[in-house]
């Protein structure tokens, strides 16, 4: 399958109080394929959400900006265009679907309206022609009565039906690829069903990849091929769905499984991961998971460790667990 | 468990929120948050109480502990009747029911050190102790909850938001409470952190013999963590019954659609997903009759008629459902 985007080595910072500037994203490499689904998973803080907005060139200027790396899409370097290119690309061929559906809204512009700019913007039509796309992209989102809720505004739907209108939006132009950032945390898990169901089909129908960022694990379980585990801003573990959920080989990944709750199995005491997230500025010299990690070596607590291969072609673990015995 | 010696008895609680309207802000309605719930808790066991946000689980919380006066109904915690309680018996009942909120970023004062904290209950119920008693007993929580003796003097934002969940629960249990209600005490954390709490919940009920009602929107931490569940839905509990049985044979509409929503973080478990249509409908104008009856997939005519709001049945032992139709389904 053709590459459509690929992230290589992006590292990402942000400007301090003092003066000083620490990594959010160190390091990052990932792809993305044609009509496939990406999850990217890991706890607050681990660098999901920058990796997207670094993707997207959303980093405000003034808060941080992409220190080193390469962004691949479609066969151009994102990295290289000027802001008017990036706007030009934005909402048509990547579009982003926001965690707060009550916030990504403009509480004062009807739906119609929000609905209607990108696709004026992008597609260059006429009003009529905008209004007719919107109509049918509510539709396909499965809104009732879509002419009508063209004139409302966004605090006469609920939490659901706004995420409905952000997909919506995003879709409008037919994106090559969204970018979905915890786009169900805020709901209410028959909701999340929905929405989730909603998402799954609708980029079948119209073939777009998806990045998918969570950070819970279920949910990458039913709605991704390929799986990213961030934490402390690298990506520790990668690859397919079956592989890294059947075979977790970073420790933090197997500790991340055996600490959640199962709804299908019975459990006593849940499996714990002592201690917490080292904070952006106190990484430790070596692994950053090493001093919660119960299978440290003395190695990792000295020197960072590579990506390598786990259990088979395109699984990559970045743990010395995994390097070969001669290294 | 079930034939244990009943802790706190609820029947019937109503606690009903006016809706002002217009300029002389005449009442034109009621938010019908909790409207006629009835339930039991035994001495020694955890009670968790499910449903999304909106159906009133943490309104019947509080309603309880009267941190909200309720409308109507009854509350009896361990034989005395809550709601008749005078303000200082009220106090003297609330030393033995705690309760330890959802948001541990809001729930403690960013001006006080962990110590004075964790003290200050004492000080209300047990004023005139000697400060060394004091200390000693702070010293003795701390370490119950696993923090270090020097969190003493540290102030709230120095640490994460497990810890502070940790000193919220020592807070609460300083008192040597009964009964503690945890309002959704895990939602704000991350799954790494959050198995660390759950675990020392579970520690303490047992080493304690203290008694919970634990509240949360997520099914599997409450399978986790409870004897019994309740369902809520739209201010009623339409399910309820131990947890085994509940997750082995859910008998409401309403449970089997929660259950089949929540994600199985495994790719090989098939979800038969019985997918629900449409939102929760306002509270302040709950359908008429079976309040589910809108979004159900096996609703009758009968469901929707306004003299047919079911009643929780003990459908099988222990198990009691609220749906005229759960019998044949």
């Amino acid at each position: 399958m053709p590459k459509l985007l690929e992230v290589k080595n992006l590292h990402t910072g942000f400007y301090t109080k003092d003066g000083g500037f620490v990594h959010a994203v160190n390091g990052v490499d990932f792809t993305v394929e044609q009509g496939e689904t990406l999850g990217i998973v890991g706890e607050s803080g681990c660098g999901k959400s920058v990796t997207s907005l670094s993707v997207m060139q959303l980093i405000p200027p003034r808060a941080g900006r992409i220190t080193e790396g390469e962004i691949w899409f479609q066969g151009e370097n994102l990295l290289q265009k000027s802001e008017k290119e990036m706007c030009a690309l934005r909402g048509a061929r990547i579009s982003m679907i926001f965690q707060e559906p009550m916030t990504s809204l403009n509480p004062s512009f009807t739906i119609g309206f929000q609905l209607m700019e990108p696709i004026r913007l992008h597609q260059h039509c006429s009003r009529a022609q905008a209004r007719q796309t919107a109509v049918e992209m509510l539709r396909l989102v499965g809104i009732p009565l879509p002419e009508q809720r063209l004139r409302e505004y966004p605090h006469q739907l609920s939490g659901g039906m706004r995420q409905r209108v952000m997909i919506a939006i995003a879709l409008s132009s037919h994106p090559d690829l969204l970018i979905a950032d915890e786009p169900t945390t805020a709901l209410d898990v028959t909701i999340q069903a929905q929405i989730l169901e909603l998402m799954k089909e609708t980029s079948r129908r119209l073939n777009t990849a998806t990045i998918l960022i969570t950070h819970d694990m279920g949910v990458v379980a039913g709605m991704c091929d390929r799986i990213a585990v961030m934490y402390a801003g690298r990506i520790v573990e990668y690859g397919g769905l079956y592989e890294v959920f059947e075979h977790p080989c970073h420790p933090y990944t197997q500790g991340l499984l055996a600490s959640i709750p199962r709804l299908d199995r019975e459990n006593e005491t849940l499996h714990m991961i002592p201690g917490m997230v080292p904070g952006l500025g106190h990484m430790p010299a070596g692994c950053e998971f090493c001093p919660r990690c119960s299978r440290a070596l003395p190695i990792c607590r000295a020197e960072k460790p590579g990506v390598y291969q786990a259990t088979g072609q395109g699984h990559t673990a970045r743990c010395w667990l995994y390097a070969p015995k001669e290294v | 468990m079930m034939q244990g010696e009943v802790l706190l008895d609820v029947k019937e609680l109503r606690t009903w929120f006016p809706i002002m309207r217009g300029v002389i802000r005449r009442k034109t309605g009621d938010i019908k948050a909790v409207d006629g719930v009835s339930l039991q808790i035994f001495k020694g066991e955890t009670f968790g109480l499910v449903g999304e946000s909106g159906c009133g689980k943490s309104t019947l919380g509080r309603s309880i502990l009267r941190l909200i006066e309720p409308t109507g109904g009854e509350v009896r915690f361990d034989g005395r009747d809550v709601r008749a309680c005078s303000s200082s018996e009220l106090r003297a009942l609330r030393k033995r029911m705690q309760i330890v909120f959802q948001d541990p970023y809001a729930s403690l004062n960013p001006r006080m050190t962990v110590r004075d904290i964790i003290r200050e209950p004492l000080h209300i119920h047990e004023p005139g102790i000697p400060q060394e008693e004091l200390d000693r007993r702070v010293c003795e929580v701390l370490e119950l909850v696993g923090l270090e003796q020097d969190a003493a003097l540290k102030y709230p934002h120095e640490f994460s938001g497990g810890q502070r969940q940790r000193i919220s629960i020592a807070r609460a249990l300083i008192l040597n409470p009964d009964f503690i209600f945890f309002d959704e005490p895990v939602s704000a954390l991350d799954v790494s952190v959050r198995s660390q709490v759950l675990n020392l919940i579970q520690e303490l009920q047992k080493s304690r013999n203290l008694t919970y009602l634990f509240i949360s929107h997520d099914l599997s931490v409450v399978k986790h963590i409870s004897d019994r569940v309740g369902v809520m839905y739209l201010g009623e509990l339409v399910e309820v019954a131990p947890k085994r049985t509940l997750f082995q044979n859910p008998l409401h509409p309403y449970t089997q659609a929660l259950m089949s929503a929540i994600p199985i973080p495994d790719p090989r478990v098939q979800i038969n997903r019985v997918v629900l249509g449409g939102d929760v409908p306002s509270p302040a104008d709950p359908p008429a009759g079976c309040r589910f009856h809108v979004r159900c997939p096996y609703a009758t005519e009968a469901c929707g008629s306004a003299d047919a709001r079911p009643k929780l049945v003990e459908l099988e032992q222990d198990h009691f459902v609220a749906c005229i139709r759960a019998g044949s389904l």
